[in-house]
């Protein structure tokens, strides 16, 4: 390389410092406004709710929806619960139909829809859920910067220091395709990157924009991590779920020796599948960089122990994902490469539909809703009993939850659903200011009843933990189905643990397992006593079987790691031959 | 554990594990594959001597699969019914070709 080359790279690596330096400033000021917003909202969470329905209601009077139901005569909360049906996707699929195929306009919202959401991890066609330019807003300033702000505030008040500019290392994809009507369709995450964020992108992130914009078969992992080890400023790791940050460190501590060399040789493996152009676009602006790489290879050399992320990244800051309840055993064994002093944030609640709340500091297992977001109501779910099954079931408002009780949750988003049943139980554990702080429990469809019981995720959830401590097996991930043709009908629990579990010790894990739903549930306990339901049986799986799983479906798809919800409860025959014949032997 | 002997014919690359592949070896297995398919328009798994192979071991054909792009590209010849099995439920053979 010559000197003028040289002095070529110097400077833009300086340029682009100095505007890492100014996006990275923009991008926390952005961000404080936002959890600004959010704690100023929160000390008025009724009134700021209560507000945005009746704007809702009169913005949209003059739309099909809300002339069928009357919105301009509606001007109290209960006339609007009178009024309105509590609905479901499939009240809004004939009008979705209408606006993507034929452009029809002002059907369910009068504010442009500019995006269609896909919903996730479901099988068949995806939904398409409208999202407007305003609820679109909301996503953007809730989702994608607000653990800026609030890792920033963590760090000044615990360690009386700042977050050092840097890059995002995030596993993102934000390819869409667009539908009839010209309105693009793909991730609710996709659709947060505006014009402006992609001009600032390539001075915050490490992965080049052609990745995450690229529609075809590429192997992202490899190119995340690629990009990701390159650069040695990496200050946050950005997922939205945590099995895919973990998958990213499992990939680099066995292809480390060829990610190193790529890096030395300032090249993209040429046996890494990933469209021409894109190779062609990625290598015309690689350069070789043997000083990071001899770095990357003195640290691997050291080993993949709870300290190798903070010695590749010294400016590691926060992992920002959703690691809470569900994807907790995924959080811990990233915690072996990350050790824990870094700060864990699990992002935000968020759905298609709308984003809910947002978790106010890392480490929090909770949500504080958003007033401003959607209109909420709860309908009780009171011990499991049916009454909230009624299409006509009484909600209850931001105002009159309670704390330790369970509530379906009923959005009215910005986007054109009205009293939308989301499906998603939440526990109120608190409030922050006024606004309620919820933790999710279960999705309603994945209720499980064979005798007349109800037993949920978050019962299987508390069991398999519970298993965990008493047996000392840890368990990477685990999912369940009811299984009628058993006389009668039982429970089978499906664990992949992390070590295979001796033979002898089977018995022992069964009787465990056994005990541990029945305390899980009483309901579930109820009908084992009484003989209506048998005793559970249970399977450790092979190793790599939940990994295994995900990319089969992400391939069989054509999504993303970021669409994918986590399987817990088995419920199409096929899926439950697919983990069963994974069984350990 | 398992051996893999692999010879290269003009640009199909040809695999023939012998034992079990697990997660104790699948990383093994993946490498053997991966430094071999520069240039290879599709690979050949002849599992006639194949006792087992594990989730950890599927994951190494589908990203076999993934590497080579084209759907068919991935053979698989003489598995045993139990393996055929495991490559139908998974859906893993509606990828690939079934010889």
């Amino acid at each position: 390389m010559s000197i003028r080359d040289t002095l070529g790279q110097a400077a833009a690596s300086i340029a682009k410092g100095q505007m890492n330096h100014v996006v990275s400033t923009v991008l926390k000021q952005r961000s404080y406004k936002v959890l600004h917003a959010v704690d100023a909202s929160s000390r008025v969470a009724e009134q700021t709710n209560r507000e945005l329905l009746f704007r809702l209601l009169d913005d949209n009077k003059d739309t099909e929806y809300g002339k069928k139901y009357g919105f301009a005569s509606i001007h109290d909360v209960d006339a609007y619960r009178e009024q309105v049906p509590l609905t479901t996707y499939d009240d809004y699929e004939d009008a979705i139909t209408r606006m993507t195929e034929e452009g029809q306009k002002n059907v369910l919202t009068a504010y442009p829809v500019v995006y269609y959401a896909s919903t996730s991890g479901t099988s068949g066609a995806p939904k398409k859920i409208p999202v407007s330019d305003r609820g679109l807003q909301v996503f953007r300033d809730h989702s994608s910067s607000m653990f800026v702000s609030v890792i920033s505030e963590f760090y000044k008040n615990t360690l009386l220091k700042n977050v050092p500019d840097g890059y995002w290392l995030a596993m993102m994809n934000f390819a869409q395709t667009p539908l009839p009507d010209g309105t693009m369709f793909g991730s609710i995450s996709a659709a947060c990157l505006n014009d402006e964020a992609l001009k600032a992108m390539p001075f915050f992130a490490c992965t080049p924009l052609d990745v995450f914009a690229c529609t075809g078969s590429a192997n992202f992992k490899y190119l995340h991590a690629r990009y990701g080890l390159a650069q040695r400023n990496v200050t946050q790791i950005v997922g939205p779920y945590i099995p895919a940050l973990l998958d990213l460190m499992n990939y680099i501590k066995d292809e480390w020796q060829v990610l190193v060399n790529d890096i030395r040789e300032g090249t993209i493996n040429s046996e890494v599948l990933m469209p021409d152009e894109l190779r062609a676009k990625l290598e015309a602006d690689l350069a070789p960089d043997p000083a990071r790489a001899d770095e990357l290879e003195r640290e691997f050399q050291k080993g993949f122990d709870n300290t190798v992320m903070q010695r590749i990244w010294p400016k590691l800051s926060g992992i920002s994902s959703i690691w809470a309840g569900n994807f907790s055993s995924y959080a811990r064994k990233l915690q072996e490469y990350s050790g824990r002093n870094i700060p864990y944030y699990t992002m935000s609640y968020v759905s298609s539909e709308g984003i809910f709340g947002v978790a106010r500091h890392p480490h929090d297992q909770c949500y504080v809703l958003l007033p401003g977001s959607c209109f909420f109501e709860f309908i009780p779910v009171v011990n499991g009993k049916d009454d909230d099954e009624a299409p006509d079931a009484k909600t209850v408002l931001f105002n009159e939850v309670q704390e330790g009780k369970d509530y379906e949750l009923v959005i009215t988003n910005q986007s054109g659903f009205y009293r939308y049943r989301m499906g998603d139980v939440v526990r109120v554990i608190g409030f922050y200011n006024e606004s309620p702080m919820v933790t999710f429990k279960y999705r309603k469809k994945n209720i499980i009843s064979i005798a007349g019981e109800k037993f949920t995720e978050d019962h299987l959830l508390s069991a398999v933990r519970s298993f965990e401590r008493k047996t000392g097996i840890n368990v990477i991930d685990f999912c369940m189905y009811p299984d009628r043709d058993a006389e009668p009908g039982r429970y089978v629990v499906l664990l992949e643990p992390e070590e295979v579990v001796p033979k002898e010790r089977y018995e022992e894990c069964q009787a465990i397992m056994s005990a541990e739903l029945t305390r899980a549930s009483t309901s579930y306990a109820h009908y084992v006593v009484g003989g209506n339901m048998g005793e559970p049986k249970l399977i450790f799986l092979q190793k790599e079987t939940f990994q295994f799983h995900r990319e089969m479906k992400m391939y069989e798809m054509g999504i993303n790691e970021n669409q994918l919800k986590p399987v817990r409860v088995l419920d199409k025959p096929d899926v439950i031959k697919f983990f069963t014949l994974l069984e350990e032997r | 554990m398992a051996t893999f002997n692999k010879a290269v014919e003009g640009t199909t690359l040809m695999f023939a594990p012998v034992g079990i592949i697990d997660a104790g070896n699948a990383s093994e297995f993946q490498d053997e594959v991966s430094e071999s398919l520069e240039g290879v328009s599709a690979v050949v798994f002849d599992f006639a001597e194949l006792e087992f192979i594990s989730s950890a071991g599927l994951r190494v054909l589908l990203a076999t699969q993934k590497a080579l792009g084209k759907p068919g590209a991935v053979h698989v010849r003489n598995a045993s019914a139990d393996v055929l099995e495991v490559l139908t439920v998974t859906k893993l053979a509606q990828f690939m070709t079934i010889e």
